[in-house]
């Protein structure tokens, strides 16, 4: 709730203005009710047309006020809800763009999704809501109240005795209502979390043909969804009548406390009887937005964990630019995942010079992923340092080091946009036969050239509508595009067949000399022509130089080399 | 119900969701046969809700007297008559009212809960039913919602509504007949004025439709920029594209919420003037109460108060009725598109004439099988071959080749649009849908494990297993090592349903399951493409073990690993290109021959 206000704070101008318009809103609404009864007490009791003119066009000119009031109240509550909203989703997306791979690891992209989308269209309702419920409610109480006293001045114990028990019965509502329907956005959450898990899962499933037990696990679920919910709404169908029941009551006493004195004028009575009712209207509504409060009160819970998120990695206070030419080195570099136990690189020494090819190569898990994670400063290292070019990376400006590193993920992830458009993500001036160079390079200008529209064909998103290999090619086209010095290939031919990733790597090969390139790969004839060749084994380095030499040194390198090309050694 | 006046916009007093308040009606296409349908599946609940209705008839009935009994007892008090046994009356009266509303939607909250968890359990029940190709059409974020919120917000939205529309009705006839029998002429006039009212409520819809079906569609262009950008945040920041995804963002940022500001405040029109209208038509009618008190047509002052009560609680209920008919509209839309689903064809049903599949050879025929997702685009041509009983097979294809949709075949995720599958000799689809998937152990291109224990995952169908096999299958597949480095081991709980291991270790759980499975017919569909090359060697040797008396169907890349398999299929475009084992295909000297040099070629 804290959230909600501070972003209010920032529009406290238009929100009290609001907030203003919606005080003469309320009290228009109230005085209504007030020359109605002087339409009766005054005009129709004495049969006196010109009076009932006089009051009417008087109850008119406040009705119109108060609409005027109420069309500018809207005005400004919806400027001030729709402004909130658009700064929560600006300001997240923008902490969220500051952030590195490590706090994005924690937070899901999925999860972070949803709250920038959802979460905030929840807060947008619940502000939309406070702005009529959470202010007019207490604004039209206290009018009424007031009225009624100053109309029939001996009914005002009476009625603030009715106000008492009316608020300890909202004041109740809330207590025993809102953990419940927190409970009930939990269970909702947990039902969610078991139906998107049998979706992705759904062929593992059919598989084991264990639809059965998934069934239950639903059930189950949802079952104590549908219990907690009951229970919630049970709270309310306590509450609401009651606190109906007790301003109905109000209402008997007014009656009988008027019938037992004298000489009572009936538009007063009625005017007092109608604010009544408005004052049960007012607190009906407050019971009410306990559903949404709840929400928006976890929502806003989960929008503070993005905005409070703060970039694990810190940036140079003087950033170096350099211009960089690609000599890396490590100087003793271990990395541990965030919440993982186990060390991914442990004390790793190499240098890699400029202009060098060097194939990674390891089993699963053996940190070549990690390792060349470590070079744009994707993560930081845990221990020891990288130097690219004698500079510290952690002093490099991140732009400056980024935009020399051109990284081909193991994902192919496209945008969006035409294929020009993509591949200009390398570099955005990048001149047309640039782009086709690189296309030829990837082996992408093939299809590119057939389909439809060539260069201008349309990506649907994340590029839909291509194969893995098309993908892989064009990240890979679109990272040459940006004649990085230093590029990294990780495992990103997987999904081509033999023929195309060796056109591929032979394209690359003419490359080799105006750029360090790293080549990730599980294939060992992928890495095997490279200059040098990192052989990791469980995060620790195993074997490091050419072909021939980690074939006489490297037991692990020549496991690998056994495995894949076997006993034939063709050398 | 007291009288609710004086207006104050009509907030959603019973949690109808938004849409209908002038957003984007969708109007359902068969109603009555939907809410029929809707209605067969409350079986079991109807004696209550049937109750639930009685009990809102009643709640209406008081709705219309109170304000009756409230205007007698102001005529009596300003005329000094004895007011107790009207108060008397009127305090009975709101305990009735008490009661009925505390006994309705108590009783509400557990019948209607119990009627959504029936509800969603049957869509659930459905679901698991249906073919795969039900799954590969459909998005899961839609499904998804479809059996969670969807469902509860139909629910509610239509029991609210129709409870609403019912109470409604009542009171508007009620009051309409009392109306009529106080004053025939100022009904008239009221009835003027309802008519103005409907006017203007059209014509302002009319604009904020336009408006709100705008902000939809702004709305969606800004999610689909959020989630590709989210998604693809590894890519934005090797690109350094920040700035720019940022300024795209906040170019439609400020474009949804321009849209959403002139929508709102169209819309926020409505209620205001609504209520210009009603004062007017008060004031109307008074003025002429006024005129017909001094020529004498109306003589007592009660009658008059009574119909001026009675004026503002017949006009609101027609916004509403407006309102809720609208949001009902789109609910029951919602509930057609909820049976939709359960309109879908399921997977074909057992036939007749099952074979029983007890002790299962694994003798695989394929004859002349052809197949397509889409009949317009076939994907496996006239495929004939046979896999012996024992035999291992292993196909091979550049990626679209149909290698995977062989293997959705095989497992019956699809059946062949063409031609046949034999097992043992008969055709699949003589065989229980049961059976056949028990002869089948799967390990599938994408790593899918569960939120569970470790163990749970292993022993995945098979909850009663005992630790000793699932130790067993674990240590056969090579993920003993690493689950024993796990914080709890074999109970360690994948909390997020097994991102936080490697890819390397996520694969192995799910060969561990396969393995568990002991099915007399083993599937890897790239199963060992993330796992390294000495671990693979490792699960191959393990594999080699398990399928000695077994069938295998191994789909792989890496034409290394295969050159032991007893037949060798060679895929191009969904027809098998060559056929026959590593040594005949390499002497052939086609397509195979080549592929596995261009893979070796690098060491020539």
């Amino acid at each position: 709730m804290k959230l909600i206000l501070e972003y209010i704070r920032k529009h406290l101008g238009i929100f009290l203005l609001s907030t203003f318009f919606l005080v003469v809103e309320a009290m228009a609404d109230l005085f209504q009710p007030a020359f109605m009864s002087f339409i009766v007490d005054k005009g129709i009791k004495n049969a006196d047309v010109s009076q009932i003119l006089l009051f009417g066009i008087c109850m008119l000119g406040i009705a119109l006020t108060g609409a005027v009031c109420a069309v500018m109240r809207n005005r400004f509550a919806s400027r001030v809800s729709q402004s909130i909203g658009r700064e929560l989703r600006r300001d997240m997306y923008h902490n969220v763009q500051q952030l590195s791979m490590e706090n994005i690891d924690r937070l899901r992209p999925a999860s972070i999704i949803t709250r920038i989308t959802n979460d905030v269209a929840q807060i947008q309702d619940f502000i939309n809501g406070i702005m009529r419920i959470m202010v007019k409610a207490p604004v039209t109480c206290i009018g009424a109240v007031l009225l009624i006293m100053i109309q029939t001045p001996g009914q005002a114990p009476v009625m603030v005795a009715i106000l008492f028990v009316v608020a300890l019965l909202v004041w109740g509502n809330m207590r025993i209502g809102y953990p419940r329907f927190g409970i009930v956005q939990k269970k909702l959450d947990r039902l969610n979390g078991v139906t998107r898990e049998f979706l992705s899962s759904v062929r593992v499933v059919k598989a084991f043909h264990a639809e059965e037990e998934e069934m239950e696990k639903f059930e189950e679920v949802s079952l104590e969804l549908a219990r907690a919910n009951t229970s919630a709404l049970r709270t309310m169908a306590v509450f609401s009548p009651f606190i109906n029941l007790t301003v109905n009551f109000g209402i008997v006493l007014l009656l009988w406390i008027s019938g037992s004195r004298q000489r009572v004028e009936i538009g007063r009575l009625m005017a007092s009887v109608n604010y009544m009712t408005q004052v049960l209207f007012a607190v009906t509504m407050i019971s009410n937005t306990l559903n949404t409060a709840v929400r928006a009160a976890a929502s806003s819970a989960r929008i503070r964990e993005v905005l409070d998120e703060k970039p694990a990695q810190n940036m140079p206070e003087n950033p170096l630019r350099p211009d960089i030419k690609g000599n890396i080195q490590f100087e003793h570099v271990s990395f541990t995942y965030a919440g993982a136990g186990k060390e991914s690189l442990h004390a790793i020494d190499v240098n890699i010079y400029a202009g060098e090819t060097v194939g990674i190569i390891g089993s699963t898990g053996s940190g070549k992923s990690t390792f060349v994670n470590l070079v744009p400063r994707f993560y930081d290292a845990t221990e020891g340092k990288i130097w690219v070019d004698g500079c510290d990376i952690t002093q490099i400006s991140p732009m400056c080091l980024r935009s020399a590193v051109a990284v081909v993920p193991q994902k192919a992830l496209l945008f969006s946009g035409t294929i020009r458009e993509n591949l200009c993500w390398g570099r955005a001036d990048a001149e047309e036969d640039e782009l086709f160079a690189a296309a030829q390079t990837a082996c992408a200008d093939t299809f590119i050239e057939q389909s439809a529209q060539g260069y201008d064909t349309q990506l649907g998103q994340g590029g839909i509508n291509l194969s893995g290999g098309q993908k892989q090619r064009l990240c890979l086209a679109r990272a040459l595009v940006r004649k990085p010095r230093i590029l990294i290939l990780d495992d990103c031919t997987s999904a081509l067949d033999a023929r195309t990733e060796a056109e591929v790597l032979s394209g690359l090969r003419k490359l080799t000399g105006s750029m360090t390139v790293l080549l990730v790969s599980q294939r060992i004839s992928t890495v095997m022509r490279t200059d040098r060749i990192l052989c990791l084994d469980n995060g620790c380095v195993a074997g490091f130089g050419t072909h021939e030499e980690l074939m006489a040194s490297c037991t692990i390198y020549q496991e690998i080399y056994r495995s894949q090309i076997g006993g034939e050694y063709c050398g | 119900m007291a009288e609710k006046n004086g207006g104050v916009p009509p907030v959603n007093l019973n949690g109808i969701s938004r849409p209908g308040r002038g957003g984007v009606v969708v109007k359902p296409k068969n109603m009555k046969g939907t809410l029929r349908r809707l209605w067969t599946l409350t079986e079991g609940q109807r004696k209550g809700l049937e109750w639930i209705l009685l009990l809102s008839v009643l709640a209406s009935a008081a709705s219309i007297v109170s304000p009756y009994v409230t205007g007698r007892a102001v005529t009596a008090i300003s005329g000094g008559d004895a007011v107790l046994w009207i108060l008397v009356f009127l305090t009975g009266l709101y305990f009735v009212d008490w009661l009925v509303k505390f006994l309705q939607s108590f009783f509400m909250a557990s019948i209607g809960q119990r009627v959504i968890h029936h509800i969603r359990r049957t869509l659930f029940d459905w679901i698991r039913t249906l073919p795969l190709s039900f799954f590969d059409r459909n998005r899961h974020g839609e499904l998804m919602s479809r059996l969670t919120n969807d469902v509860d917000n139909i629910s509610t939205t239509i029991s609210n509504s129709l409870t609403l529309l019912m109470t409604y009705s009542f009171t508007v006839t009620g009051i309409f007949l009392m109306m009529l029998y106080l004053s025939p002429f100022l009904t008239l006039v009221s009835v003027v004025g309802v008519g103005m009212i409907f006017l203007l409520t059209k014509t302002v819809t009319k604009y904020t439709r336009k408006l709100f079906l705008r902000q939809q569609k702004s709305l969606g262009l800004l999610n689909g920029q959020v989630e590709e950008s989210i998604s693809g945040l590894p890519v934005v920041m090797a690109f350094c594209r920040q700035e720019e995804m940022e300024r795209e963002f906040g170019e439609r940022n400020d474009e949804l919420c321009q849209i959403s500001v002139k929508a709102l405040i169209c819309a926020g029109y409505l209620m205001p003037l609504m209520n210009v209208i009603n004062n007017l038509l008060y004031v109307a009618i008074s003025v002429l109460c006024g005129i017909l008190f001094i020529n004498g047509s109306i003589t007592e002052l009660g009658l008059v108060t009574s119909f001026l009560l009675y004026v503002r609680q017949f006009t609101r209920p027609f916004v509403e009725i407006a309102n809720i008919y609208n949001n009902f509209q789109t609910a029951v839309a919602g509930v057609e598109r909820m049976f939709e689903i359960l309109d879908e064809q399921p997977e074909p049903a057992d036939r007749d004439q099952t074979v029983s599949l007890e002790h299962p050879r694994g003798d695989i025929e394929f004859r002349h099988v052809a197949f397509g997702y889409l009949p317009e685009h076939p994907v496996l041509r006239d495929i004939s071959v046979k896999i012996p009983s024992g035999a291992k097979a292993a196909i091979v294809g550049a990626t679209g080749s149909g290698k995977t949709t062989i293997i959705n075949l095989l497992t019956r995720f699809y059946d062949v649009s063409e031609g046949s599958i034999l097992l043992d000799g008969h055709d699949l689809r003589d065989y229980r849908m049961e059976d056949l998937r028990k002869v089948f152990g799967v390990v599938l291109q994408d790593t899918a494990l569960f939120a569970t224990t470790v163990r749970e995952n292993i022993c995945y169908g098979h909850p009663e297993a005992s630790i000793e096999e699932i130790r067993e299958a674990a240590r056969i597949a090579g993920a003993d090592s690493f689950i024993g480095r796990l914080s709890n081991g074999y109970d360690t709980v994948l909390e997020q349903g097994g991102m936080e291991l490697s890819q390397g270790e996520r694969q192995l759980l799910t060969i561990a399951r396969a393995v568990f499975a002991n099915a007399p017919i083993l599937i890897l569909d790239e199963a060992t493409s993330s796992v390294d090359t000495v671990t693979e060697q490792k699960i191959r040797r393990a594999m080699l073990k398990l399928c000695a008396d077994r069938t295998s169907v191994i789909i792989a890349h890496r034409l290394s690993t295969i050159r032991d398999s007893d037949l060798i299929l060679l895929l191009e475009n969904g027809e098998i290109a060559e056929q026959g084992t590593h040594e005949e295909l390499m002497e052939l000297g086609g397509r195979y021959a080549q592929m596995y040099r261009t893979q070796t070629e690098l060491c020539s």
